[in-house]
């Protein structure tokens, strides 16, 4: 990987041989709901979770990944083929939540530490989430983050995605996500610290 | 001592839960809300044929079961008329004999009292329209 103040060159990427066979028969009408069918199987765990980390709460993640795979449906024609069909789906994944997210501040005139307080108590007291206190404690400390970069750190530490991948799906620069990773982590860091 | 905490030490772990079976059941889920958008993925075998082909088939086909229809519904010369069909039959006819001579016709069969003829050369057509009712209901 070169890098040159701050622009690097991308890896060229495309989706793998076994996706590209699930494209081949999307395109057919014969054979369009069952390579459907098989992309929904193949990537509806990684999205759900993407879109859970992001919301917090399930019934919320769960119509999310629903309407994101009906955009998928309607929208895998005009697929490129110039990225990975993940990054692709996790690109629209995060736009859904971005915008949900932003919609739910509006809609209820919260400032962002209320909502931030509002997911907090639901990490506290949802029957649907549990953990270790340093794992809920971690937890809370996302929420502090701004939305976007609390995105580039779920994918990068938890998704183990490579700055290249999370570049293709955020449109971001290698160079801006890694500083955006690595001011999270500090800032994780130390409100772990401090409580 | 001071307390160095490094994100790297801690273990990485996923509090959240899912509702049993949810992975099971989302693909079916997501299937039933886009095949609402695409009826046509299940076509019959004869949407493949040219449009006007398929009018002309079909058209020939209703034309066919209306002539068998029509050509078996008519009653053979050594069948009775059906009631219904004979009283229609003679309320059409009746229309087309004038007053007079249906008159002539009742008086002298004896249907009618030749008292009451003064009254019928004067009734108007509802009277008659009445007879004729009659008579089908009778039928």
């Amino acid at each position: 990987m070169q890098a040159v103040m701050g622009a690097e060159i991308k890896e060229p990427s495309s989706p793998s041989s076994e996706d590209q066979e699930l494209l081949e028969k999307f395109r057919h009408p014969d054979s369009r709901q069952f390579a459907f069918n098989q992309i929904v199987r193949k990537y509806q765990q990684k999205i759900y979770w993407h879109i859970r980390k992001m919301v917090i709460d399930h019934d919320d993640a769960d119509d999310l990944t629903q309407d994101v795979f009906v955009k998928v449906w309607k929208n895998l024609e005009t697929f490129r083929q110039d990225s990975q069909l993940f990054t692709w789906m996790y690109r629209i994944a995060t736009n859904e939540c971005l915008t949900f997210l932003k919609a739910k501040k509006r809609r209820f005139f919260l400032p962002i530490h209320d909502l931030t307080e509002e997911l907090s108590v639901k990490i506290d007291s949802s029957p649907a989430i549990s953990g270790d206190e340093i794992q809920l404690k971690l937890q809370k400390a996302l929420l502090r983050l701004p939305d976007k970069q609390r995105v580039v750190f779920n994918l990068r530490y938890y998704d183990e995605l490579k700055y290249e991948e999370i570049s293709q799906i955020l449109g971001t620069s290698v160079g801006a996500l890694k500083a955006s990773y690595h001011h999270a982590v500090k800032k994780i860091e130390e409100f772990l610290k401090a409580t | 001592m001071e307390d160095k905490f490094k994100l790297e030490n801690l273990p990485k772990g996923n509090i959240y839960q899912v509702p049993e079976g949810y992975f099971e059941k989302l693909p079916s889920v997501i299937m039933q809300r886009i095949e609402p958008a695409e009826p046509k993925e299940n076509r019959p075998w004869f949407s493949l044929w040219p449009y006007s082909f398929r009018v002309a088939l079909a058209t020939l086909v209703t034309g066919g079961f209306l002539a068998a229809g029509i050509y078996l519904n008519q009653p053979s010369a050594s069948e009775p008329a059906s009631s219904a069909s004979l009283a229609e039959t003679s309320n059409e006819e009746l229309g087309e004999i004038p007053n007079e001579e249906i008159m002539q016709y009742l008086l002298a069969s004896g249907q009618v009292d030749p008292m009451d003829v003064a009254e019928l050369s004067s009734a108007g057509p509802d009277f008659w329209q009445e007879i004729s009712e009659e008579g089908t209901n009778e039928n």
